[in-house]
């Protein structure tokens, strides 16, 4: 009894002595718990028959009954695909290619040179996908667009764009590559310039050429970061990238086979205001927020295992 | 040697024309665009889209300069969202950040614990809309500006920052008898401003260039209240749709395209920043997430 007093007494004086620290973590928190824990909890919409007058506590429970018509229906599979298929062609060349290009900036040794490209590689990464949107419109327009222009002056057929869905792997792919490459590459150029420059030395003398140095020297050194980056990506092959997709495609349904996914299809049932369809779009969003949860959680402890820090 | 040399030569041409062509790719689509929003409708008719326009004009500018013109309430309310936006989540953050900083604060392992998972899992969309929808928020700036106030990786940044000032600072004002919100305030927040600097461009980038919330927390009626990137959308997807709200069709292309240089052109001009800041933010991520 007296010690359980005593306790309480000494967490009443933390508390007191450190009032203003809990005020000042107060807005913070509230914001955090309002609207980031807050749609944890209403994940219980997936389990009822939702009706907007009865709110969604107030909905009937129906149990797993959304989650079987979303599998049973087998429209999440071409979504799932999707995601998959756009993630993998991502991660083949989106993961490749900012090692590539970090090593070649390393080699080059005109300062001015070598900073004018960093300078324009990293500016895609600060404009959104509605710009890039403009841009691309530009290039595949179908009857002004410069890609249709080139292709007819070269005596081909003009290509309709946003009618093809199977074009869109590539330039999705393509896109993302032109808006990510030069801000990925900024951590593999950390670790290249972080290899000791006395290893290069010794590989000199022992007449390695460049090509030698970099397989034999520069990739083995960078090899832990490579590491942890492929595995974080493969972490993330479950999240498809919303902004993307929906700021280039919108609400293109020609396009729908490649680029539906389940983030773009929960929007477009929130914005169409089709309440009888909530239920069902947020089993769909819990099954995604699920499955990515678990494949960053094994990416994470994946890389603790090899000694490197996660993102946890 | 001879044959070394020369093969490092080769290599080195490869280098520079490689990359060179590179950068020429990351640098024209802007300069597409800012010809475009230059090019006459007839030179865009008879010569669609082209890097060499026959005839120059200033018809999309005076467009979204003209009175009336529905790019000046845009780019306002942009405007408004960005700086309402990074002075909620600058004051959110920063305070979080620092207490969160304090060994003494007892819980301190539970509060990161809750900002940790809410990285890794999200609510539901719809459950959002409707939480949004209850708190009467629709059609609110706060809708846009509040929500996103603690991004937990931008608290974890400053967190580290904090923990990384030596304590003996905090025991001497506090000799002094001044409270945690002041020795924050006066001694703490001067020597992290490099990394307030680097979450406060975070917070200027991603609300300046915020649009999908926008578009499913305001409707039609409130289409004066919605950002730049919004109206742009607009503008943009009627050629890539064939529909949209009607007026759109005859936009002069220069006019679009003028709207893009407007909505991008703060985003370069605070580049030269944003490339510095953002890369401390990077490197101190990484060394400690």
């Amino acid at each position: 009894m007296n010690i359980k007093k005593n306790k309480l007494k000494k967490l009443g004086i933390t508390l007191k002595n450190n009032v203003w620290l809990y005020l000042m973590l107060l807005p913070g928190m509230a914001v955090l718990l309002l609207f980031t824990y807050g749609p944890m909890v209403g994940y219980y919409l997936a389990f009822v028959d939702y009706k907007a007058r009865l709110g969604i506590f107030g909905s009937p429970f129906v149990g797993f009954l959304w989650f079987k018509a979303l599998f049973d229906g087998g429209f999440i599979w071409e979504m799932v695909l999707n995601t998959l298929k756009i993630s993998l062609l991502k991660l083949v060349l989106c993961f490749c290619a900012p090692i590539v290009f970090a090593l070649l900036i390393n080699e080059v040794k005109n300062k001015l040179f070598k900073s004018t490209i960093q300078c324009v590689s990293y500016l895609p990464n600060f404009i959104s996908w509605i710009i890039v949107s403009g841009m691309i419109l530009i290039l595949l327009d179908t009857d002004e667009g410069l890609i249709n222009r080139f292709i007819v002056l070269c005596g081909g057929e003009k290509v309709s764009w946003y009618s093809e869905p199977g074009k869109w792997y590539g330039i999705l792919t393509i896109s993302h590559l032109w808006k990510n490459m030069g801000w990925s590459s900024i951590m593999f150029l950390a670790a290249v310039t972080a290899v000791d420059s006395e290893l290069y030395e010794a590989a000199e003398l022992d007449g390695a050429n460049r090509l030698k140095q970099i397989w034999h020297i520069t990739l083995p050194g960078i090899m832990p970061t490579i590491t942890i980056v492929f595995i974080l990506s493969v972490g993330k092959i479950f999240t498809d990238d919303f902004e993307q997709i929906y700021g280039l495609v919108g609400e293109n349904d020609i396009l729908g086979e490649t680029t539906n996914v389940i983030s773009t299809w929960v929007y477009k049932l929130a914005n169409s205001g089709a309440a009888s369809s909530y239920a069902l779009g947020t089993a769909a969003s819990l099954v995604q927020s699920l499955v990515s949860l678990l494949l960053i959680v094994v990416a994470n402890l994946t890389t603790k295992k090899l000694g490197q820090d996660g993102i946890m | 040697m001879r044959k070394r040399s020369s093969s490092a030569k080769a290599f080195t041409v490869f280098n520079y024309s490689f990359l060179s062509v590179l950068g020429i790719c990351f640098v024209l689509p802007y300069v597409l665009i800012l010809v475009m929003s230059f090019t006459s409708t007839q030179s865009y008719y008879h010569k669609g889209y082209s890097l060499f326009p026959e005839s120059l004009t200033l018809e999309g500018y005076k467009m979204i300069f003209g009175k009336g013109s529905e790019i000046y309430t845009a780019f306002f309310n942009t405007v408004v969202i960005t700086v309402l936006g990074t002075v909620i989540g600058l004051f959110c953050t920063v305070l979080a950040a620092y207490a969160l900083s304090r060994k003494r604060l007892a819980g301190r392992k539970f509060f990161n614990g809750l900002i940790v998972f809410a990285m890794l899992f999200s609510g539901g969309l719809i459950p959002s809309f409707l939480l949004i929808a209850a708190l009467n928020m629709l059609n609110t700036y706060w809708s846009i500006v509040v929500p996103g106030a603690l991004t937990p990786w931008y608290c974890i940044l400053v967190r580290t920052y904090f923990t990384n000032i030596p304590d003996s600072l905090e025991e001497s004002a506090r000799m002094d008898g001044a409270n945690d919100f002041l020795i924050m305030l006066k001694i703490y927040l001067p020597l992290a401003l490099p990394v307030v600097a680097t979450v406060s461009l975070y917070f200027i980038v991603g609300f300046w260039n915020q649009w999908s919330a926008s578009v499913l927390y305001f409707d039609g009626m409130h289409r004066n209240m919605m950002p730049i990137a919004v109206i742009l959308r607009e503008y943009i997807q009627y050629n890539t749709q064939g529909s949209g709200s009607g007026g759109t069709a005859t936009l002069p292309v220069s006019m679009k395209m003028a709207t893009v240089v407007v909505a991008t052109l703060p985003i370069v001009c605070i580049y030269p920043f944003l490339q510095k800041f953002f890369i401390n933010g990077l490197m101190v991520g990484s060394v400690k997430g």
